[in-house]
C-alpha cells in the first residue's frame, strides 16, 4: 500500500473525486478510446454509456476477475503484483458509474489471490478509500470479493452475474444487458481486471493522453500472455501496433522459437481465436505486416484472420500436432460448456469425441466434413460466446491444416509415431527470422 | 395488427407475440422444446430457429430463435429457408446423439413431442457413432417414473417445477452433456404439482408411474372429456380407459378454469374407479338372488312405496342425479348430505355470491390480481389448482412494470424473472395456522378463526366506514390492517380469498364486506370463496334441508325409508348419530361406487357409476357448470345414478320422470324448471350433435386391437356400446377433427401426438379453445347496487382453561374420501394427528406423539397430538375425513380430560 | 349390315353375331368326345394334389405362417410390448397386456418391459405380415406352419403359451 501510494497511487481516486464528476470521468474514459480487455474488445466508454440510470435503482459494477481462458493469465498477476491498481480503478469506474457497491469476481481456484485482494481492500478501507463518504466527497462504496466455483462459463458476463447472485452459472440471453438488468436484476456493467485498472491511468493523465498511445483505434497498451513454444513466455506489456513478427522473435518479448524451431502456427488471443498458419501470422493476404492490435489481427476476418482476444498469445513451433491440440482445445470447451442450449452442449461433445477418433487414428475421412459441419452451426447460434470460442478454432485449424487432419485418417499408424511437421503446406512458411 | 411476411406471404399477426408463438397460432410446424406458452421464452434448445431478413433485398439473411423475438411489423422471415431447415435438423441430430432408442420401451412413445419433432425436421440418419452418456436414476416416490437417460436438457422441468410451481427439490446440476435434473437424492418429489412433470417434459424422462402399472399407448386408450372430483375448482381433465380399466388422466387445457396444468390430487387420485373396493354388483339384504337390474328395481320400489321415503342428495354427485333422487323424493324430503357446518358454509356462500356486488374470478382473473388478500384459506389444500394461479399473480405485478422498463416483452422468461428477483405483488394470508401459501405472502398472519374475521372486518371498516368498527384490536393488529387497507385501496384489480377452510362464518362474512368495501370504492374487485367438494355449489344451488333434519325426521318417525345417494354418512356426522339413523330407517338403500361403512349399514346396494362411467354436469366453486362424459361403458349392472333413479322411480309408479329418459331430457328439465340453472342446457353440444353426420370419436383412429381385446370373452365381436347420452362414440369410427371445446376427448393433430398438439385447438397458441373454453358460469352479482354488509361483532378470541377450539384442517393428500384408494396419494397422507401450539402443549405436559383426550358433544376421543411452534395459543387442527380420523362437526369446543402427570 | 359409324361414333363397337350351328355341333357327340378324351389324358398324368397333411409341401422362404414370439441368445423374452404390431395390424387382431420387469426377473425379459398377455386372433389375422415389419426389437416373426384348423372358435385366440418361442435348453 505504502510502496502503492509512493508511486503515485490512489491520485486518481483523489483526483476524480474531489475535482470531476462522474460525467467527466466517463467522458475522459471514452476519449481514451479504451476498449475492454477481456476478450472481445468492446469500447468501454460506450458500454458505460449504456448504463441504464432508472431512479431509485441501485447500480452495481462488476470487475471479472474470472481468468480463465487457455493460454491468458494476465489478470493474475496483475491481480497479485498490483492489487491496489485493481482497486482504485474500481473506485474510479464506480464513482463514474455511480455504483456504490461493487463487485471483483475472482475465480475460486485463485484462493490466494482472494487474499491478497482482501488484504488490499481493507488497507484501502482504512486509509478511508473504501467506505463511507470517501475522502469526504459524499461518495459511498463497499467494494466486494467473491469466489467463483472455477467455471469457464462464469467468465461470461451474465454467467459470472448468475453465479455472483448464487445461482448456476448459465448464461443469460441478451437482450436484456445487463446494463439494463444484471445483478439483483438491477442495471450492471462487468469489466476486466486489465479494463478497470487501466482506468485509473485514464483519469489521472488524461484521457487524450492515454489515446496516443497504440495505433489507429487499438490506444492503449495491452498485457500479453504469452507462452507455448517460446524462449521467453511471460507476460509482456505491449503497446498495441507492435509487429507480430517482433514480438515473438525480439528478445525483448518472447526470444524467438524455443530450441531454433520454425514457427508452425499461432492462437494469437487465447484458445477461443482461431489458429493462424505462421505465414497468415506474421503477414495479412495483402501482405502487410501484422501488428499487434484489434484491427490487424482481425484483417482479413475469419478467412485469414484471428482476434487479439484477451492476449494469450500461444506459439506453436513445427513439432505441435495441430490435431491434438485442437482436441485439447475441444474437450476444454466441452467439459465447460455449462449445457444450457443444444448446440454448444451436444455439438461440443460431438466435436470432442469426433477429434479424439482422429487423432488417435480411428478417423473416417467424412469425419473432417462433419467437424465443419458441426462447427458451422454452432457457430453464431449459441446464446453466450463460449459456443463460437469453441467452434472458431476447430473450424480454422480444418481451415488452415486440413492437410494434416486428412493425414491423420490415411495414416493412422504414422500419426500415432510421429507428428506431421510442416510437411503438406503449400506455401513454405517465413521462418527466416528465427535462423537469424 | 402487424403484418409478418413468411417465406414472402403476408400474414396478419398480433403485436407483442414472439415469432414462434405466431407462427404456431398462424398453423406452421414449427419445432419447439423449452418454450411453453404457459411458461414463456428462454431460447435454451435452439430448436425453432428461422431466417430472418432485414428487408425484401435482403437474400442472406440470419438465423434467430423464434421464440426470443418479437413480432415487428413488416418483419421478413423463413421457416422453409435450407439453412434454417439444416441448423433445425442438426439441432435435433444433437439431441438425438445422447438420447437412447428405446421408443419401444419408452412410456411416452406415441405421445411423445421429441418422436413428433424429429420426425418433423426430418432427422432420420445418424451420423454419431459413439457411446450415448448414461445416468443414474432416481427414485421420485409414487407419482413419478425418472429416466434421465433420456433427457434432452430443454430445462422445462425445472423451469415449470421450480420457476412456475415454486418446489425446492428438483434442480439441475452438473454441466456440459451431463446436465442432471433430479433431487438431491432419492426421494419423494414434494411440489403438488409434480405430476404435470409428466406433460411438460417433452419426451419420457419424467413419466406418469400409475400409468406405468397399466401401460397403454395413447393411441390405444378411450379417452373422454371430464372434470376432476377432487375438489371444487373444477379443473378440466381427460380420463383414458383400456380393457374397462381407468388408466390415466391428463390435463385438458381450459383457460378460463385450470390452464394447462392440475394437481396431483386430481391426476393421480383416479385409482378408486378400478380399485377392489368398488360397487359392482347389485346387493340386496337377505336376498342374495337379486343381482340383475329389473329385479332389483322391483324389491327396491316395492319397499320405496311401502313407507315414507327420504332423499339424502351429495356434493360430489352430479346434478342429474341430485335432481333425480329430489324429483324422486319430492322437494320436501330431499336433504343434503353434508355435515351442518359445512351446508350452513357453502349456503351463506351462495347467498354472498347471488346477493352480493362482486363476482368469482375465472383463472386468468386470479392471476392478473394485483393485491391479494387471504382469509382463513389454506388453499393448497382446500383449492390446490388456486395456489398455482396465485404463484404467477405475485410475479404478474412486478413483471409488468419491469417489462415496461427495461422494453422487454413478458414472455421473455428468463429475463423477466432475473429482473424482478424476490420482487412480490402483495399477498397478505391471514389463516389459523402455517400454510403453503405463506412462501408468496408479504405478510402472513396466524390467528384464530374469530380473530381472521376481525382483522377481516377491521380491513373492510378502514376500507368502507359504512362497515361496523371492530373493537379492541391490538396495536398490531391495528397496523397491519391499516396497512392491508391501504394497500388493497392503491390496488386496480384486488383480490379477496375465503371459504370453507377455518369452518367460520364470520371469516366469510368478513370477506365478503372487505370486497363489496372494495367494490364500492370503485375498485375491479373479485371475491373467491372455495367450497369443499366438486358439486357443492351445485348441491346448496338446487337447494334442500339440512342433515340434521333428516336424522330428525327419522327419529321422530316422518319418514322410514332412505335413499342416500352416493354418499357416506359417517363423513358427514358423528358416528353415534349416524348408528342411530341407520338402526331406525326400515330400509335403507344406497347409490354409490365405492363401499364405505355406510354402505355396511345398507339394505339396498346399487352400484352407481364414477366419474369415468357416468355422464353429468357439475357446478364448480366459481359458480360454472361444466359437463363431463363417460369414458367407457363398464360390464354389469353399473350405471349412472340419475339413471337408476329415473329407472326406480318408473318402477314405483313415480311418474315425474318418467318422460325423462337420456341426460339432455334431464339437463333440459334442469334449467326449465329451476331458473338458478338456466343456460347449463347449452354448456355442451346436445346428444344429437353430428359433424358431417359423424359422432365424435372417443377412439384415436389408430386404436388398436379392436378383434383381439375382447375374444378371449367372447370370440364373436361383441356390438360397440352406444351412446344415446352425448355426441360422442365409444369407438374410434367418428370425426376426428377439432369438435367443440365441450367435446374434446382429447388432443392430437396430425403430426402431433403429444399434448403439444393443444396448440391446433387453440384459437391462438396460449389462448382459449377454438368455440370458446368451456363451460358457463351461473352465478353473477347483481347490479352495482350498494351493498348490505354485513355487522358482526366477534369478540377477540377467548382462550379458555382446559378447552381447546378445534377447527377442521384439510390435507390435499389424504383428507379426500376417493383420492387415498389410490395407493400413491395414500402414502403421502399426514399422520392422524391433532396439531396445538407448542406452547399449549407445554402447558399440559404433552409432547409430539402423545395422546390427547378430550370430550366433544359428549363424545369421548383420544387421539395423538403434534406440536407447532406458530399455532395461536388455544387453537388445534385436525385432519378431518383423514383414515382414523373420527368425524366431528368442527369446528368446536372441545374438552380436555386432566392429564395425569407423572 | 350396318354401316360402322352407324353402330358406334367410337368405331370400337363390336357386333357379334349368332351363328346358326351346323349338324356335327348340334349332335354335341364330338365335343364330347374331345372333353372325355382330356380327362382321361389326366389318368396318366403327375398327381397336382398332394396327400395333406400327410404329404406337405415346401413352403417358399418368404411364406409366412403362424407367429412366433422370439427370444435373443439367452433365451429372453424379445418382446417389449410396444404396441407397434398392434398398431400396424390392419385387422386389429392382436392386443397386449404391458407390465414392467420386476428385479430379479433379468433373465427373462430382455427390456424392463414386457408383454404379460399377448394375443393374436387367428381368425381374424390375414398374415400379412405388417406386424413382423413393425416390430422394433425383432421379436415377432410369421415363420410357423399354417394355422391348424379346429372346431372351437375360443382355440384361435393364440396367446402367449402358443406364440411363444419354447426355451431351447
Amino acid at each position: 500500500m505504502e510502496v502503492y501510494r509512493k508511486q503515485g497511487g490512489y491520485a486518481a481516486v483523489e483526483k476524480a473525486l474531489k475535482t470531476m464528476t462522474p460525467d467527466e470521468v466517463l467522458e475522459e474514459v471514452k476519449k481514451s478510446g479504451l476498449r475492454g480487455r477481456g476478450g472481445a474488445g468492446f469500447p468501454t466508454g460506450l458500454k458505460w454509456s449504456f448504463l441504464a440510470k432508472p431512479e431509485g435503482v441501485p447500480r452495481y459494477l462488476v470487475c471479472n476477475a474470472d481468468e480463465s481462458e487457455p493460454g491468458t493469465f494476465k489478470d493474475r498477476d496483475l491481480m497479485v503484483r498490483n492489487p491496489h491498481s485493481l482497486i482504485e480503478g474500481m473506485i474510479v469506474s464506480s464513482f463514474a458509474l455511480g455504483a456504490n457497491t461493487s463487485y471483483i469476481y475472482v475465480r475460486g481456484e485463485l484462493f490466494y489471490v482472494i487474499r491478497i485482494l482482501e488484504k488490499a481492500i481493507s488497507e484501502a478501507r482504512e486509509k478511508g478509500f473504501l467506505g463511507k463518504n470517501i475522502l469526504g466527497s459524499g461518495y459511498d462504496l463497499e467494494l466486494y470479493v467473491q469466489p467463483g466455483g472455477g467455471a469457464y462459463i462464469c467468465g461470461e458476463e451474465t454467467a459470472l452475474i448468475e453465479s455472483l447472485e448464487g445461482k448456476r452459472g448459465n448464461p443469460r440471453i441478451k437482450p436484456p444487458f445487463p446494463a439494463v438488468s444484471g445483478v439483483w436484476g438491477c442495471p450492471t456493467v462487468v469489466n476486466n481486471v486489465e479494463t478497470i485498472a487501466a482506468t485509473s491511468w485514464i483519469v489521472q493523465h488524461g484521457g487524450d493522453e492515454y489515446a496516443k498511445i497504440g495505433i489507429g483505434r487499438s490506444t492503449g497498451t495491452k498485457l500479453i500472455s504469452a507462452c507455448g513454444n517460446i524462449n521467453k513466455p511471460g507476460i509482456y506489456e505491449i503497446e498495441l501496433g507492435l509487429p507480430v513478427e517482433e514480438f515473438i522473435y525480439s528478445d525483448e518479448y518472447c526470444g524467438g522459437i524455443a530450441g531454433g524451431k520454425r514457427l508452425k502456427a499461432v492462437v494469437a488471443g487465447g484458445s477461443s481465436v482461431p489458429v493462424l498458419p505462421a505465414n497468415l501470422i506474421l503477414k495479412t493476404m495483402a501482405g502487410e505486416s501484422r501488428l499487434m492490435s484489434y484491427e490487424s489481427l482481425a484483417e482479413g476476418g475469419f478467412v485469414s484472420g484471428t482476434m487479439l482476444g484477451s492476449g494469450g498469445f500461444i506459439v506453436m513451433d513445427e513439432d505441435a500436432c495441430i490435431v491434438r491440440n485442437t482436441w485439447n482445445f475441444t474437450r476444454f470447451y466441452h467439459h465447460e460448456s455449462c449445457g444450457q442450449c443444444s448446440p454448444c452442449r451436444e455439438g461440443t461433445g460431438w466435436m470432442e469425441k469426433v477429434l479424439h477418433r482422429i487423432e488417435y487414428g480411428h478417423g473416417k475421412m467424412s469425419d473432417i466434413d462433419l467437424l465443419v459441419d458441426v462447427a458451422a452451426k454452432i457457430e453464431g447460434n449459441t446464446i453466450c460466446p463460449l459456443g463460437d470460442a469453441a467452434a472458431w478454432p476447430v473450424g480454422s485449424a480444418i481451415r488452415h491444416f486440413r492437410d494434416e487432419f486428412e493425414w491423420h485418417v490415411r495414416e493412422p499408424r504414422l500419426s500415432q509415431e510421429r507428428n506431421y511437421g510442416l510437411a503438406g503446406y503449400a506455401d513454405p512458411l517465413p521462418v527466416q527470422a528465427a535462423e537469424a | 395488427m402487424a403484418t409478418l411476411f413468411i417465406d414472402n406471404a403476408p400474414y396478419q399477426v398480433k403485436e407483442g407475440k414472439n415469432l414462434l408463438e405466431a407462427c404456431l397460432s398462424l398453423g406452421f410446424d414449427l419445432p419447439y422444446f423449452c418454450w411453453h406458452p404457459a411458461m414463456g421464452s428462454v431460447g435454451a434448445c435452439r430448436q425453432c430457429a428461422v431466417k430472418s431478413f432485414r428487408d425484401e433485398e435482403d437474400t442472406r439473411g440470419k438465423l434467430v430463435m423464434s421464440c426470443m423475438e418479437p413480432v415487428r411489423d413488416q418483419a421478413r422471415i423463413s421457416i422453409q429457408d435450407a439453412e434454417a431447415v439444416g441448423f433445425r435438423a442438426g439441432i435435433i441430430e444433437w439431441l438425438m446423439t445422447n438420447h437412447p432408442h428405446d421408443c419401444a420401451v419408452c412410456d411416452e412413445g406415441g405421445s411423445c413431442h421429441l418422436q413428433d419433432m424429429t420426425v418433423m425436421t426430418g432427422h432420420n440418419y445418424r451420423r454419431f457413432r459413439f457411446n450415448k452418456r448414461t445416468y443414474r436414476n432416481q427414485d421420485l416416490g409414487p407419482f413419478l417414473n425418472h429416466e434421465m437417460n433420456r433427457c434432452i436438457h430443454c430445462y422445462r422441468c425445472i423451469r415449470f417445477y421450480k420457476d412456475y410451481a415454486g418446489g425446492k427439490d428438483l434442480d439441475a446440476m452438473g454441466a456440459h452433456n451431463h446436465v442432471y435434473f433430479g433431487r438431491s437424492e432419492d426421494g419423494v418429489l414434494e411440489n403438488e404439482f409434480s405430476g404435470n412433470l409428466a406433460e411438460v417434459c417433452p419426451t419420457g424422462v419424467f413419466t406418469d408411474k400409475s400409468l406405468k402399472q397399466h401401460y397403454t399407448r395413447k393411441w390405444d386408450m378411450t379417452h373422454a372429456p371430464s372434470l376432476c372430483q377432487g375438489c371444487a375448482m373444477g379443473c378440466n381433465i381427460i380420463a383414458s380407459e383400456r380393457y374397462g380399466e381407468l388408466r390415466q388422466i391428463s390435463s385438458r387445457f381450459n383457460g378460463e378454469v385450470n390452464g394447462y396444468f392440475i394437481c396431483d390430487r386430481g391426476r393421480f387420485g383416479y385409482e378408486f374407479v378400478n380399485s377392489e373396493d368398488r360397487i359392482r354388483e347389485i346387493g340386496v339384504k337377505g336376498k342374495p338372488e337379486i343381482k340383475d337390474r329389473d329385479s332389483l328395481l322391483r324389491t327396491a320400489a316395492a319397499r320405496i312405496r311401502e313407507g315414507s321415503v327420504l332423499g339424502i342428495g351429495s356434493p360430489r354427485a352430479s346434478l342429474e342425479s341430485n335432481f333425480a333422487l329430489r324429483k324422486l323424493v319430492g322437494e320436501d324430503n330431499f336433504y343434503h348430505g353434508v355435515a351442518d357446518t359445512e351446508f350452513d358454509l357453502v349456503n351463506l356462500t351462495l347467498r354472498i355470491l347471488k346477493e352480493g356486488t362482486v363476482r368469482t374470478p375465472t383463472l386468468p382473473e386470479i392471476e392478473s390480481a394485483d393485491a391479494i388478500l387471504i382469509l382463513g384459506e389454506d388453499l393448497i389444500n382446500t383449492a390446490p389448482r388456486m395456489v398455482l394461479a396465485l404463484r404467477q399473480a405475485v410475479r404478474r405485478g412486478p413483471g409488468e412494470a419491469l417489462s415496461a422498463r427495461m422494453n422487454v416483452p413478458l414472455w421473455q422468461d428468463a429475463a423477466i424473472r432475473q429482473a424482478i428477483q424476490q420482487d412480490k405483488a402483495p399477498l397478505f394470508s391471514i389463516t389459523p395456522y402455517p400454510v403453503r401459501q405463506d412462501e408468496l405472502a408479504t405478510k402472513s398472519l396466524y390467528e384464530s378463526p374469530d380473530d381472521i374475521s376481525r382483522i377481516g372486518f377491521a380491513i373492510a371498516h378502514a376500507i368502507d366506514p359504512d362497515v361496523t368498527e371492530i373493537k379492541r384490536l391490538s396495536d398490531e393488529e391495528r397496523m397491519w390492517t391499516a396497512h392491508m387497507a391501504a394497500v388493497l385501496l392503491r390496488a386496480e384489480r384486488p383480490l379477496i380469498i375465503s371459504g370453507y377452510g377455518a369452518g367460520s362464518e364470520a371469516v366469510i362474512k368478513s370477506a365478503a364486506d372487505v370486497a363489496w368495501a372494495l367494490k364500492k370504492s370503485g375498485k375491479d374487485v373479485r371475491l373467491s370463496l372455495t367450497v369443499p367438494e366438486c358439486n357443492s355449489m351445485g348441491l346448496a344451488m338446487m337447494g334442500g334441508h339440512r342433515l340434521e333434519s333428516a336424522l330428525d325426521a327419522v327419529a321422530h318417525g316422518h319418514a322410514d325409508t332412505v335413499i342416500i345417494l352416493e354418499n357416506d354418512l359417517y363423513r358427514r356426522a358423528e358416528k353415534t348419530l349416524v348408528d342411530e339413523f341407520l338402526q331406525k330407517s326400515r330400509h335403507v338403500i344406497l347409490l354409490d361406487q365405492v363401499y364405505h361403512q355406510t354402505a355396511e349399514e345398507a339394505d339396498v346396494i346399487i352400484p352407481a357409476g364414477t366419474f369415468a362411467e357416468a355422464d353429468g354436469t357439475l357446478i364448480s366453486g366459481e359458480g360454472r357448470a361444466q359437463r363431463f362424459y363417460q369414458v367407457f361403458v363398464p360390464d354389469g349392472p353399473v350405471q349412472e345414478s340419475w339413471r337408476w333413479l329415473q329407472q326406480l322411480a318408473e318402477a314405483c309408479g313415480n311418474r315425474t320422470l318418467s318422460h325423462l329418459r337420456i341426460l339432455d331430457d334431464f339437463v333440459l328439465e334442469i334449467a326449465k324448471t329451476c331458473p338458478q340453472f338456466e343456460g347449463i342446457e347449452h354448456i355442451a353440444p346436445p346428444s344429437d350433435f353430428r359433424i358431417g353426420a359423424q359422432k365424435i370419436a372417443r377412439q384415436p383412429h389408430r386404436y388398436s386391437g379392436r378383434t383381439a381385446k375382447e375374444a378371449h370373452i367372447q370370440v364373436s365381436e361383441r356390438k360397440p356400446p352406444s351412446d344415446e347420452d352425448s355426441p360422442l362414440s365409444f369407438t374410434m369410427e367418428g370425426y376426428h377433427g377439432i369438435p367443440p371445446s365441450a367435446v374434446v376427448p382429447f388432443f392430437w393433430a396430425p403430426g402431433w401426438n403429444s399434448i403439444q398438439s393443444i396448440n391446433k385447438y387453440q384459437i391462438e397458441v396460449g389462448g382459449p379453445l377454438h368455440d370458446g373454453d368451456p363451460g358457463r358460469r351461473l352465478i353473477e352479482p347483481g347490479d352495482a347496487h350498494t351493498p348490505v354488509f354485513f355487522a358482526e361483532q366477534a369478540a377477540p378470541f377467548p382462550i379458555r382453561p382446559d378447552c381447546l377450539y378445534l377447527i377442521p384442517q384439510y390435507a390435499i393428500f389424504g383428507t379426500e374420501e376417493f383420492s387415498v384408494h389410490s395407493p400413491g396419494i395414500a402414502s403421502r397422507s399426514p399422520a392422524a394427528a391433532i396439531t396445538v401450539a407448542r406452547a399449549d402443549a407445554d402447558s399440559w405436559g404433552l409432547r409430539d406423539g402423545d395422546l390427547l383426550e378430550f370430550q366433544f358433544n359428549g363424545q369421548e376421543y383420544k387421539l395423538a397430538i403434534q406440536t407447532n411452534q406458530q399455532y395461536p395459543r388455544g387453537m388445534g387442527t385436525l385432519p378431518i375425513g383423514l383414515k382414523g380420523v373420527p368425524f366431528m362437526d368442527l369446528p368446536g369446543w372441545i374438552r380436555l380430560k386432566p392429564v395425569e402427570r407423572s | 349390315m350396318e354401316k360402322l359409324e352407324n353402330i358406334s361414333l367410337t368405331g370400337r363397337k363390336k357386333v357379334l353375331e349368332k351363328k346358326p350351328m351346323n349338324f356335327l355341333e348340334r349332335i354335341y357327340l364330338p365335343s364330347i368326345v374331345q372333353g372325355l378324351a382330356i380327362t382321361f389324358k389326366h389318368l396318366f398324368k403327375k398327381k397336382a394334389t398332394i396327400q395333406y397333411p400327410e404329404q406337405r409341401r415346401e413352403f417358399s422362404v418368404n411364406f409366412r405362417g403362424i407367429h412366433s414370439l422370439k427370444r435373443d441368445e439367452e433365451g429372453r423374452e424379445r418382446c417389449t410390448a410396444c404396441g407397434l404390431c398392434a398398431l400396424s395390424c390392419p385387422a386389429e387382431a392382436i392386443t397386449m397386456i404391458a407390465d414392467e420387469r420386476k428385479p430379479g426377473e433379468e433373465h427373462l425379459y430382455r427390456e424392463e418391459k414386457y408383454a404379460a398377455v399377448y394375443e393374436i386372433n387367428m381368425l381374424r389375422c390375414i398374415f400379412c405380415g405388417f406386424c413382423e415389419e413393425a416390430c422394433p426389437k425383432q421379436a415377432i416373426y410369421l415363420d410357423g406352419d399354417i394355422a391348424p384348423a379346429d372346431v372351437d372358435r375360443k382355440n384361435f385366440i393364440y396367446g402367449k403359451d402358443k406364440l411363444l418361442e419354447p426355451l431351447l435348453k
